[in-house]
């Protein structure tokens, strides 16, 4: 009765398998190419300091008496920090479930799926968040 | 015995319920961010027909500031981001299926429209970088030039 009830369920067969390997590659490439583009984007915004000041002073006046690059720098940090945690549960998502296929290890394809789950679950945060600020800037 | 061991290996994996209560949570927040991405572009319509730039007095120079983006360019955005999130609409579609109706083509095909929607961002990811590379190429060859 058992072996019927487990031929009835879903399984990971050789398409999921192969679909799956080929989302988990890609998804990896993805991850591993944002943590270079974060690293870069604060290392050139840390090293551009003094220009960013000067441009930015043009355009919004007093923006050095205000200490507006400390500002901007925390903002851009805050936002690259955010951006490395969901590109963390992607890195760590495609890692596992390519692992537990390979493996076929249950647990291991399981909390892979859960690390996805937290990266969809971000990403669809952030997205409402942006689009309500989106919503907003037009009134 | 050979068949028996090779539908053994297949089957060592399974969606059970842990996997499945995963799936089911990944398809609500695709959808969320399918909806979201969809009404955002409505915004960038709406955004992309107001006036476009607005001048900022600084100390009696001009310093004109692009507020806005063309048309053309929204519409461009759109394309894109519809034909991306097209795949991942059809993956929580047909994923959620496959796991609601036990179906393990719907899931299968499920699986594959994510693979689709990854590879479309990569190549994306991959072709916006050329061009930043060409774009710092050309900078630091004009900037030598001078």
């Amino acid at each position: 009765m058992e072996e019927n009830q487990s031929f009835l369920e879903l399984q990971v067969d050789q398409t999921a398998a192969k679909n799956l390997s080929d989302v988990a590659r890609w998804a990896r490439f993805l991850s591993i190419t944002g943590f270079v583009c974060m690293s870069l984007m604060v290392i050139f915004f840390v090293s551009m300091q003094s220009r960013l000041a000067a441009a930015m002073s043009q355009i919004v006046p007093g923006f050095s008496d205000l200490n507006g690059i400390g500002v901007l720098l925390a903002i851009i940090i805050i936002a690259a920090a955010v951006g490395c945690l969901l590109l963390y549960f992607l890195f760590r998502g495609s890692t596992l479930i390519k692992r537990g296929i390979e493996t076929k290890n249950q647990e291991v394809f399981n909390t892979g799926l859960a690390s996805l789950k937290a990266y969809f679950t971000m990403y669809g945060i952030l997205a409402i968040i942006v689009f309500i600020t989106n919503l907003v800037s037009i009134f | 015995m050979e068949q028996q061991d090779a539908d053994h290996s297949l089957f060592d994996l399974s969606i059970d319920e842990t996997a499945k209560e995963h799936l089911k949570r990944i398809c609500s927040w695709t959808m969320i961010i399918v909806a979201t991405a969809v009404l955002g572009y409505v915004v960038a319509i709406i955004k992309a027909l107001m006036p476009k730039a607005r001048v900022i007095q600084s100390e009696g120079f001009g310093v004109s500031v692009s507020a806005g983006q063309t048309v053309a360019s929204v519409i461009f955005s759109i394309i894109i981001g519809l034909l991306i999130n097209y795949f991942l609409y059809q993956f929580t579609k047909l994923a959620k299926k496959g796991v609601d109706g036990m179906s393990q083509t719907d899931l299968n095909a499920g699986f594959y429209n994510l693979k689709i929607y990854f590879v479309i961002i990569s190549v994306l990811v991959i072709i916006i970088l050329a061009f930043f590379l060409l774009f710092l190429v050309a900078v630091s060859a004009d900037a030598s030039a001078r």
